[in-house]
């Protein structure tokens, strides 16, 4: 199987073959990404095609010094922030609620699922509203590190900063999280089994 | 503080990025800090939520739509970017001359004058870019190249 740097030279001499190869590979990371950022499901089905069409449009400019996900995620990135302060958040359903709320959303679940109980589905409430209000920097890198995976070097490249920016952007998110998931009503009732 | 410290080890924990001294050295303060053990199991759950929220599977058109945004775009290469560029040029020359002898016309001419000069100076479609327009193809060949 050819890596996305041999892809990306493929589809700068015009193929066709490589450039549906890739889309194929990065479609549902780059769409959850857009769809864990705007929480509209239209938004996040446009975005994902303006990021393919500029990577495509860039094909020729693209030198592999970096992991294709760092690069990808720099345009998307930057589609993301563009959108995000274009619009003001709505209060949004999560991914989860639409799943379930009867959006047809096609999804997979993860096994190990912490909202299978009730203080878990509670705590995933408190979670996504929290997260919601972070600003859009923090949001993008916890979904960078968290949701696609990607390390401290590849986000510093994905969002332009310097590796201890990003970490410094990470702790103080989850600091904020923390800060107010612990200060919420209700939070005495929440299990504290885990350590 | 030292408790600032220790919470940002805790974050670094979470994404792998701690070494087995930074983590002996975490573990020595939580044994004896309630408040970071809190911000650790908070952290932890947090990222276990996030991480364990659904997949969305994207709808099955979306390949078909991408693939399309890409082959209804005019691709040309340099000889057809100055090509465009020269012909938009030409395009803005003749609308200067128009305006020119439209200002030149006698004032009991003006009105047919300034429906010829308006007509000519109708540059709005440049700023439409459909597809094939001089600004469409304009756009398409100066994007792109260095983009990110």
């Amino acid at each position: 199987m050819d890596d996305d740097a041999d892809l990306m030279r493929r589809i700068a001499q015009g193929d066709e073959a490589a450039f549906r190869a890739l889309v194929e590979r990065h479609e549902t990371s780059a769409y959850n990404y857009f769809l864990r950022l705007t929480r509209v499901l239209e938004d996040a089905e446009d975005l994902t095609q303006e990021l393919f069409v500029a990577v495509f449009r860039a094909a020729r400019a693209y030198r592999p010094d970096a992991p294709f996900t760092a690069y990808l995620f720099r345009i998307a990135s930057n589609l993301a922030t563009s959108h995000l302060r274009k619009r003001k958040l709505r209060t949004m359903p999560s991914i989860d609620e639409m799943a379930e709320g009867g959006v047809d959303l096609p999804s997979r679940r993860h096994e190990d699922d912490p909202a299978a109980s009730f203080d878990g589905r509670e705590m995933k409430r408190r979670y996504e509203e929290v997260f919601d209000r972070l600003p859009h920097d923090w949001r993008i890198a916890l979904e960078l590190r968290v949701g696609r995976e990607l390390s401290y070097a590849e986000i510093a490249a994905a969002m332009g900063k310097s590796v201890s920016a990003v970490e410094s952007i990470l702790f103080r998110a989850r600091e904020r999280i923390a800060e107010e998931i612990e200060s919420r009503p209700g939070k005495g009732t929440r299990s504290r089994g885990k350590t | 503080m030292e408790c600032s410290k220790y919470r940002r080890m805790v974050s670094r924990e979470l994404d792998g990025e701690i070494d087995a001294a930074g983590k002996s050295d975490l573990e020595g303060h939580l044994a004896s800090c309630e408040r970071c053990r809190s911000f650790r199991a908070t952290s932890r759950e947090a990222f276990s939520i996030h991480r364990a929220a659904v997949t969305a599977v994207p709808p099955p058109q979306l390949v078909g739509s991408i693939l399309a945004a890409v082959e209804s775009r005019p691709r040309m290469g340099w000889i057809g970017a100055r090509l465009g560029f020269a012909m938009s040029a030409a395009t803005v020359a003749v609308a200067a001359l128009g305006f020119w002898i439209g200002a030149a016309v006698h004032e009991s001419y003006v009105p047919k004058v300034a429906a010829i000069s308006t007509d000519v100076l109708e540059l709005s479609y440049l700023d439409e870019y459909p597809p094939g327009s001089f600004g469409d193809i304009l756009t398409a060949s100066f994007e792109g190249g260095g983009d990110e």
